[in-house]
């Protein structure tokens, strides 16, 4: 190796002369390679600020499920310390609700129907029904309507208690309550019924009024709920998995879960929640421009290798000479392929400053291409892991040099001449 | 360090170079090896030098059969046993006389300040001193030829090998070159040529004749 850097002190000046063109468009193009790897690495992350902010002003996802799989069991909402969430829905509008459990929670969904099918929704948790005001009663009956019941004992209703409800914009008009004032409720049954305070946790009406977040139950579930209606009446009692998300990086299990539903064709009249096509969307663009930034330092690594190869091609009299004063097949490979390394370290140091004085361009871009803004950042790791995957492809090539080499002889040269 | 050449022959296709030549060359001596063209006596040169391979027979260089070596171990040889002197000269033309003195010190892996002591000396001893940082293509042919044989010593090898030195010279060069291969000669190293002229073969203590591919 010594001997070879010794050679390569020789053959590096002209080298240089005879490359810088190559040189120049590997530069260029290793540039763009880290743009495109930095901006695919930028923008799930990009998305998903953007995205959580979406769903935070416009409402979220929730599910809750013990499954061993899902460790995404969070509490989404920014409520008191009181873990009770019950949910409330108006008379208006209403035409049924759903009881289920899992474990020893009850869930009695609130539910909203429009004529509009995708306008459907459901809301998980314990449901109070306000008939008016001040009364409130729970709906146990699966095959019922909300119709309004006594609560029992049972539910574990603390005289003391704060409970966190939502209520309907309407209905907190009526009650002059608004997002976290406590409301006194009396119930209607005197022999249960405490009175008890529920603080007004969120305030729903239609996507611009939400303060806080809806809860969404899969696609799948709607419709095997759905269905099951249509079959039976009622809605299933128990939903096998219900699981929580708190942001939209959660989202990734049901997305699974709304993939499959895809997939088995049960989405024709249903539109998937916007944040899943869109997160759809995005990955694969990830995807593309990943793939890209790689293409792109291929493409790179073939021009350094073509400076190298005309170069061997030049220097075939040189590496006779060589091999005529002794130097081996070996060190002769070692000199070029330091040469090569020396071009590709030039030509990627080069790129890196190119890409930081390009990143800002390369951003506006991205901005107007996915209509969100972009901030592009050149992470050290991105250019590291660039660096080592060049270094690997050069690292092949060494075998392609050495073979080129082993068949230039001194004889070559003597008989050339 | 006695050569010894025992039956080389070299066929290329049908057509045979050398056919069984036999020869043992003594340590210190200046051989010339004469013929026509074609008559074998580069391609006996090449096979000394460990450039080219016999298709038959093999060379003892001292104690060492060079018919089985490897390509990493002839190239060894090369660097530590031989030196080259060419018609053509053979300098890298973009080079300084200097790096072109230096690749066999490399190659040899010598030291930085080794190098640079050797490499003066060798250009001492030819009388090129102080041109060390000329291109070389820039020199005269016998400039040239004198580069060449600096470079040949610059790794003291014990056998110098010159495939028509003073073919490309005039005849002043042509004397120059061969007083300097005599004083080499003279300072214990064992000297080959090959040469088509006659003249030449003055300064050597002995001549073979090669016809057609054996010593006559």
């Amino acid at each position: 190796m010594k001997k070879s850097l010794s050679l390569f002190a020789l053959e590096f000046r002209l080298v240089i002369k005879q490359s810088l063109l190559f040189l120049l468009i590997a530069t260029i193009v290793f540039s763009l390679a880290l743009g495109v790897y930095s901006f695919s690495n930028d923008l799930m992350d990009n998305y998903y600020n953007e995205l959580d902010r979406d769903i935070y002003e416009n409402g979220a996802f929730r599910f809750w499920t013990d499954s061993s799989e899902a460790d995404i069991i969070r509490e989404v909402l920014p409520l008191a310390e009181n873990a009770n969430v019950w949910n409330v829905w108006d008379m208006r509008g209403i035409l049924s609700d759903v009881l289920f459990s899992y474990g020893e929670k009850k869930f009695y969904s609130t539910n909203t129907f429009s004529e509009d099918i995708n306008e459907w929704r459901f809301f998980a948790g314990r449901g109070i029904t306000f008939f008016d005001e001040l009364t409130a009663s729970q709906e146990r009956d699966i095959s019922g309507f909300a119709q309004g019941r006594q609560w029992r004992a049972s539910d574990n209703f603390a005289n003391d208690g704060i409970y966190n409800i939502f209520i309907s914009a309407m209905l907190a008009e009526s009650l002059n309550a608004s997002y976290n004032s406590i409301v006194s409720v009396t119930a209607i049954d005197e022999e249960f019924a405490p009175v008890f305070n529920v603080r007004v946790a969120g305030v729903f009406g239609n996507n611009e009024d939400m303060i806080v977040e809806l809860f969404y139950f899969p696609l799948n579930l709607v419709l095997d709920m759905h269905d099951t209606k249509r079959e039976y009446g009622f809605f299933p009692p128990i939903l096998p998995i219900a699981f929580q998300i708190n942001d939209a990086r959660s989202i990734h299990p049901f997305y699974r879960i709304l993939q499959n539903a895809y997939a088995d064709g049960r989405f024709e009249n249903v539109s998937a929640p916007w944040v899943l096509n869109s997160i759809q969307m995005m990955r694969t663009t990830e995807a593309i421009l990943m793939a890209l930034a790689y293409l792109m330092i291929v493409i790179a690594f073939f021009i350094l290798s073509n400076i190298l190869s005309i170069l061997i091609n030049s220097r075939g009299e040189f590496i006779a000479k060589l091999k005529l004063l002794g130097a081996n097949s070996t060190t002769i490979s070692l000199l070029y392929y330091t040469v090569f390394l020396a071009l590709f370290i030039v030509s990627f140091a080069l790129s890196i400053g190119l890409n930081f004085v390009m990143l800002n361009y390369y951003a506006s871009i991205a901005t107007n291409l996915f209509d969100f803004e972009f901030i592009i950042h050149a992470r050290p790791l991105s250019i590291l892991w660039m660096f080592l995957a060049s270094l690997g492809l050069i690292a092949l090539r060494y075998i392609f040099f050495r073979r080129k080499i082993s068949k230039i002889e001194p004889l070559t040269l003597l008989r050339g001449s | 360090m006695i050569i010894n050449i025992s039956n080389i022959s070299k066929k290329y296709g049908d057509f045979y170079a050398l056919s069984n030549v036999s020869l043992e060359i003594e340590e210190g001596e200046f051989l010339a090896i004469v013929g026509a063209s074609g008559s074998g006596k580069s391609t006996l040169l090449n096979i000394i030098g460990q450039i080219e391979k016999p298709s038959k027979g093999d060379i003892l260089i001292g104690e060492v059969s060079t018919c089985d070596l490897s390509e990493k171990e002839r190239a060894k040889l090369r660097n530590s046993t031989f030196g080259y002197i060419f018609q053509q000269f053979y300098l890298e033309p973009l080079y300084s006389l200097y790096k072109n003195i230096e690749i066999p010190l490399i190659i040899a892996g010598e030291k930085k300040a080794v190098r640079k002591d050797k490499i003066l000396k060798a250009l001492e001893m030819v009388g090129l001193n102080g041109k060390e940082k000329q291109i070389s293509a820039t020199l005269s042919g016998g400039e040239k030829q004198r580069a060449a044989i600096a470079r040949a010593l610059v790794t003291n090898p014990k056998i110098i090998l010159a495939d028509e030195p003073c073919g490309n010279l005039d005849s002043k060069n042509t004397e120059i070159v061969l007083e300097h291969l005599k004083q080499i000669n003279k300072s214990g190293k064992t000297v080959l040529m090959v040469t088509h002229n006659m003249d030449d073969t003055s300064y050597a203590d002995r001549v073979i004749k090669l016809v057609d591919g054996k010593i006559e």
